[in-house]
């Protein structure tokens, strides 16, 4: 072995064999399988068999009314053995029972009307339950009842049932690019990725920077670079706790798999449905399109949608484009924290350069929204050509597609020079700062070092 | 002696001053040599040339006649005067680490840090961590992790800091051993007694600039002030009076059994044996020694000289401006 390899063997040993990396790799995918399992049990209680007690005081008996309009979903029941008792008759049986809400259309309600009539109809309808039901359900029920309004006023008016069907017609903007509309899904993809580059540069930039203080403030740097060159130390460290850092991302998978595969199916044991497993955040993120009965949505339909927004990600580009901003927005970031860490003598001294390094950083995760929004905008292209914004804007970008070729190989270009500029600047610096004890730095000072002789 | 190191012509200018200004020493192989100078003087920045830590603006280091270069890294053994381990990291662990950056195998360092344990007394020592041991301790392996890989030069940076008596003991007797065995050895200390009991020879320096280097033995002899011990039994004042103009009497003390002790100092071209024939007249001399300077005395009175020159020469630049 290499006096390289030494050095990052030592590194990544020390490291890996401390009790706080231990303790790490599996405090993290406990909190994630806890808070999984928690989502899923609160998940199980707001959605299974809420029941809606339908009650129409507005209809006569036998005619038509808008009691009827309701069809059993996945989630939802609806009672019609109530309906025409009356809420003040209803109420006191279910006032007890907490999956059961108490869809009332009161006598007001006039959903089809005359037209010219002088006041608009009331419209208000009241869901009455003892547990709150999500917000989902009461969209649920709007979207029904708008959507059969809808429909009966222009019946009223006059316009036949197929002219509406006709003037109803949908459009669908189909993304050429994507073929798909679910964006979302890819929205989530990219922020996934670009957020794992922006912790792993934070946290393990921080790391190399300490241990580069530490070394200097023990000293033991002086006896190190006696046999060794400053440059092969430091790449030694980049190095050491880069493998760090993936080995803990590793076990934090693997770890995370075993504890939430077993989660998952311990609450839905029962279910092989691929939708129940979903969290259900993400079933209520697809949008709710008033114009399409909901209730005939077929639930594998979104399993399909899901799967099929997941392949059309080129996976391809993105994975090996993964790998390659990771390690060099890395390695860019990683360099100039070591040469930080050389310009102090104490810990507290590295804030003041800090903070302005990971400015840019801060900047790439908060434009991550104008980025999902125009993936292809001028901001976009601007922050994934800036090598220090690069790394995580480029990931956000590229499950969306429309990233060309050249724009692609040009912003790869602009890293690879800007890492090897950034390292030599940063090697210089470090040569230097690593011998020099008792002078709080400023950058000005920085800036000279780079062209000191040593 | 063939010389294992020879500095010659060294510049070294940082921002705003010059570090060594034109410094040329030669260090013979086998010996101890002191490199010596106050506070500042330059003497760090010479050691990390050496170390090949930084590079000299110009001049060159030779050893064994070749140009310095990073082959010479497993052979010379460095002790910094700031000492430094990883606080976290095992005893054992940290020796071989180190030794195997300077070259040695796996499992050649494990058995020399195993003979080194057994040397110094540190069984048990291994798994321990570094921040759990005494300054004492530490500074042990210290001197551990500098010799390990048998280097042919070692340089020391005021080796005994921080040490007990017992352990500094234990310390020189290590470097001269290592000397014994053919190691040579560069001291870089401000502690004049171990220069005059350890070095064969030194090079003072003071501002960037050698001011003095030599055999030890010698340089006392040449800053031999004509001072002698003369101890006698008899009167003081005859004594006094028999020296007459020849020689000044600097200090005088009664010992035991009426035994008179009194140190002179030569005036002008009298010689020992004259003022010697003199005072036998005036009583029973029992001891005639010369007193050669101290390495201190020597230290103190060329840096302070040549501080002076210094400012002189600063001085008269000003008045010609």
């Amino acid at each position: 072995m290499g006096k390289l390899g030494i050095i990052i063997w030592r590194e990544y040993l020390t490291r890996v064999k401390n009790k706080t990396f231990i303790i790490m790799c599996f405090v993290l995918p406990l909190l994630v399988g806890g808070m999984i399992f928690v989502t899923q049990k609160i998940d199980e209680q707001n959605a299974i068999h809420r029941t809606i007690v339908v009650v129409d005081d507005s209809g006569i008996p036998d005619s038509l009314g808008y009691a009827f309009i309701f069809n059993d979903t996945l989630d939802l029941k609806f009672n019609f053995n109530y309906v025409y008792k009356g809420l003040d008759n209803v109420r006191p049986i279910f006032k007890d029972s907490s999956h059961v809400s108490i869809l009332w259309i009161p006598e007001s309600f006039q959903g089809g009307g005359d037209s010219t009539a002088m006041h608009s109809p009331s419209l208000v309808t009241k869901l009455i339950s003892t547990s709150a039901p999500g917000s989902n359900v009461l969209n649920l029920l709007e979207n029904v009842l708008t959507n059969e309004i809808q429909r009966d006023n222009m019946r009223i008016n006059h316009i036949s049932r197929q002219a509406v069907d006709l003037a109803l017609k949908k459009v669908t903007v189909a993304d050429e690019v994507n073929g798909s509309t679910q964006g979302d899904i890819k929205a989530i993809v990219g922020l996934a990725f670009g957020f794992i580059i922006y912790m792993y540069i934070l946290m393990f930039g921080v790391q190399i920077m300490r241990s580069v203080v530490e070394e200097k403030m023990t000293r033991i740097v002086e006896v190190i670079i006696s046999s060794v060159k400053p440059f092969q130390l430091m790449l030694g460290k980049i190095i050491g706790v880069t493998m760090v850092g993936i080995t803990q991302f590793l076990i934090w998978i693997m770890l995370s798999l075993a504890i939430v595969i077993p989660v998952v199916n311990s609450v839905n044991d029962s279910n092989v449905d691929f939708t129940k497993s979903m969290p259900h955040q993400i079933k209520n993120a697809i949008p709710v399109n008033p114009d399409i009965n909901l209730l005939s949505i077929d639930p594998t339909q979104q399993t399909k949608d899901v799967v099929e927004t997941i392949m059309t990600i080129p996976w391809g580009n993105l994975i090996p484009a993964f790998l390659f901003y990771f390690l060099f927005g890395y390695f860019l970031y990683a360099s100039i924290f070591a040469a930080i860490g050389s310009a102090a003598d104490v810990d507290a001294d590295t804030q003041q350069f800090t903070f302005p390094v990971t400015i840019p950083l801060i900047i790439a995760m908060l434009s991550s929204v104008t980025i999902i929004n125009d993936p292809n905008g001028s901001v976009a292209k601007l922050l994934s050509m800036i090598p220090f914004t690069s790394p995580i804007v480029m990931l956000i970008r590229i499950p969306f597609g429309g990233v060309g070729i050249y724009e692609l190989l040009l912003s790869i270009g602009i890293l690879i020079v800007s890492f090897l500029i950034m390292t030599w600047i940063s090697a210089r610096i470090y040569r230097v700062g690593i011998l020099m004890y008792g002078k709080k730095a400023t950058w000005k000072e920085l800036g000279k070092w780079i062209f000191y002789k040593v | 002696m063939p010389n294992l190191l020879s500095a010659r012509n060294i510049v070294k200018k940082f921002a705003g001053h010059t570090a060594l200004n034109d410094v040329s020493f030669e260090v013979p192989a086998g010996s101890i040599f002191g490199l010596l100078g106050p506070n500042g003087a330059g003497k760090t920045t010479i050691i990390r040339v050496i170390n090949q830590i930084i590079a000299p603006d110009s001049g060159t280091i030779l050893i064994d006649n070749r140009l310095l270069n990073s082959d010479h890294v497993k052979e010379i053994g460095y002790l910094p005067e700031e000492r430094g381990l990883y606080r976290k990291m095992g005893v054992g662990e940290q020796l071989v680490y180190l030794a195997r950056l300077k070259g040695l195998s796996k499992k050649e360092a494990n058995e020399r840090v195993k003979e080194w344990f057994a040397r110094f007394d540190m069984d048990g020592w291994w798994k321990k961590k570094v921040e759990e041991l005494s300054k004492g301790m530490q500074q042990k392996v210290q001197f551990i992790v500098t010799v390990l890989h048998e280097p042919r030069l070692l340089i020391l940076d005021e080796p005994f800091s921080g040490f007990d008596p017992i352990n500094a003991e234990l310390i020189k007797n290590e470097i001269l051993r290592l000397r014994n065995n053919g190691a040579t050895v560069i001291l870089s200390t401000h502690n004049m007694g171990s220069v005059e009991e350890l070095c064969d020879n030194i090079a003072l320096i003071n501002k960037g600039k050698k001011i003095l280097d030599g055999n030890v033995k010698e340089i006392r002899r040449t800053y031999a002030a004509h001072t002698y011990d003369i101890s006698f039994k008899g009167s003081m004042i005859a004594f006094s009076n028999a020296m007459w103009t020849g020689a000044e009497l600097i200090s005088k003390q009664e010992g035991e059994q009426g035994i008179q002790h009194a140190r002179v100092k030569l005036l002008g071209t009298t010689s020992p044996n004259l003022i010697l024939q003199n005072v036998l007249n005036a009583g029973e001399v029992v001891g005639f020694t010369e007193v050669l300077p101290t390495m201190n005395d020597i230290f103190i009175n060329k840096v302070q000289e040549n501080s002076e020159t210094v400012e002189r020469v600063g001085t008269k630049s000003n008045l010609t401006e």
